[in-house]
């Protein structure tokens, strides 16, 4: 397999690093198994290619951003680095790709884009229009962060730490929360004045949504598990008052 | 109700969704916006299925699973809302359906805990470790399949309980869609406020979320 062909498979491999998610390795036996066709490569003289020493540990990443571990992993077994040189070196790598990607994706542009196509649907856009761009826009950056990892994990080798602080995932994440927050906004307005204001009960409405709003903001994570709950309650209640 | 060739297809979108959740691909698919519009749109209704999704996306919007958080699995519960929300019809069906959606997004979460204990059985080496690659590409594969029939099957149920819900609930719904949407909407303050709290909106960017704020208004208003 070519080095080209190597980082095509690593980067489809990368799509399925966390099907087999498990309490023991996290995505640590997804990574061995997109490992393989490496293993395979370097062990091609072999009767049986074993998984080699990633097997069975322990690893995580933000799935995004596994590629680069995985073109990272796949350079330093090319290289023939010493096993536990790169054991130590994979283990220095779960921190900053986990926490890089769930502030960049999961904290900042997976709900930008989320609150955004609200704002859209609520402006009357039409649905398969707004499954579109979400989709659209959100995976432009999901795909751009898997291509370029896997090249850019592949090139650095054990100097991959210097390629992630260059792109300045970090500082991108301020943005991109910067603009969510205008987005949300938005979306706060339009919904005082459309939604909530249009109901006949807009005097209860309006106050209700905004004590909630600042509860969210005082108690965060602590009130995630109520928020099901104010759905809930009252559909039930209605029903059971219902005619 | 729908044509068996629909509800096999909701099946399959549903497993689909379930897997994209964390085992493939994680494309968004799961999300309720996608999910519901999609389950509406084969139901031949996708506005329903969009105001679903919104309301459900709203209310799931301020969870962030860093850290390997535990959250409702969002993908086959907003294919469950969206079709009860069609076939019930009108503010009970959104009613109704939003309901079962959140409580399918419980039990699917639920569920991903059990998969990924599965998962470590499956995934667990023979003694002396894994003799051949193929062993650990066949087991790794097989968590992927029962993920997908995990998904499929939690679909299936829920489309279950809401074929037999839609006659006990029709009627009874007491609000217009005029009440019942910011009824719905609202449980989503407190997950946009937990949100905000994670973006730490202060300084600059509570002048920028007045300044959006100002400009939705201008929007509602103009419009």
């Amino acid at each position: 397999m070519s080095p080209r062909g190597l980082r095509l498979s690593l980067l489809l491999r990368s799509f399925l690093v966390q099907a087999s998610w498990n309490y023991r390795t996290l995505i640590g036996t997804g990574v061995a198994w997109a490992l393989l066709p490496v293993t395979r490569r370097l062990h091609s003289t072999e009767p049986e290619a074993t998984a080699g020493p990633v097997v069975d540990e322990p690893f995580n990443a933000h799935p995004y951003l596994s590629p680069v571990a995985l073109g990272a992993l796949a350079r330093i077994a090319s290289d023939g680095v010493d096993p536990d040189m790169a054991r130590r070196f994979k283990d220095a790598l779960r921190s900053p790709l986990g926490s890089l990607g769930d502030k960049l994706v999961w904290g900042a542009w997976r709900p930008f884009c989320a609150v955004a196509a609200v704002l859209l649907a609520a402006t009357g856009a039409g649905p398969i229009v707004v499954v579109v761009l979400f989709l659209g826009a959100y995976n432009l950056l999901h795909l751009t962060l898997r291509i370029w990892g896997v090249g850019a994990g592949f090139r650095a080798g054990l100097d991959v730490g210097g390629a992630l602080s260059r792109v300045r995932l970090a500082e991108r994440s301020e943005r991109v929360e910067a603009a969510g927050v205008l987005v949300f906004g938005s979306l706060l307005g339009l919904l005082l004045v459309t939604t909530l204001s249009r109901s006949e009960s807009a005097v209860l409405w309006i106050p209700a949504g905004l004590v909630l709003l600042l509860i969210g903001v005082a108690r965060g994570e602590a009130l995630r598990r109520w928020a099901p709950a104010f759905l809930v309650a009252p559909v039930v209640l209605g029903l059971l008052l219902g005619p | 109700m729908a044509e068996p060739s629909i509800l096999l297809t909701l099946v399959l979108f549903g497993g689909w969704a379930a897997l994209d959740g964390t085992a493939a691909g994680q494309f968004m698919i799961s999300r309720p916006i996608v999910s519901a519009t999609l389950a509406g749109w084969l139901m031949g209704d996708a506005n329903t299925g969009l105001l679903v999704g919104v309301i459900l996306e709203t209310l799931y919007v301020g969870d962030l699973p860093a850290g390997g958080a535990r959250l409702p699995e969002t993908g086959p519960a907003s294919v469950v809302a969206a079709v009860t929300a069609v076939w019930i019809g009108g503010a009970g069906g959104l009613a109704v359906g939003s309901a079962l959606g959140v409580l399918w997004g419980v039990l699917g979460g639920m569920s991903v805990t059990l998969q990924r204990r599965l998962n470590g059985v499956l995934v667990t080496p023979p003694e002396g470790g894994w003799k051949r690659a193929g062993q650990l590409a066949l087991r790794h594969w097989s968590c992927l399949v029962t993920d997908a029939f995990r998904g499929a099957f939690l679909t299936a149920t829920g489309l279950v309980l809401a074929a037999w819900l839609a006659p006990l609930v029709d009627g009874r719904w007491p609000l217009g869609l005029e009440s019942t949407v910011p009824l719905l909407l609202i449980p989503a303050f407190l997950s946009g406020g937990r949100l905000l709290r994670a973006w730490d909106v202060a300084g600059k960017r509570a002048v920028l979320l007045g300044v959006g704020c100002a400009l939705g208004v201008a929007l509602g208003l103009g419009g």
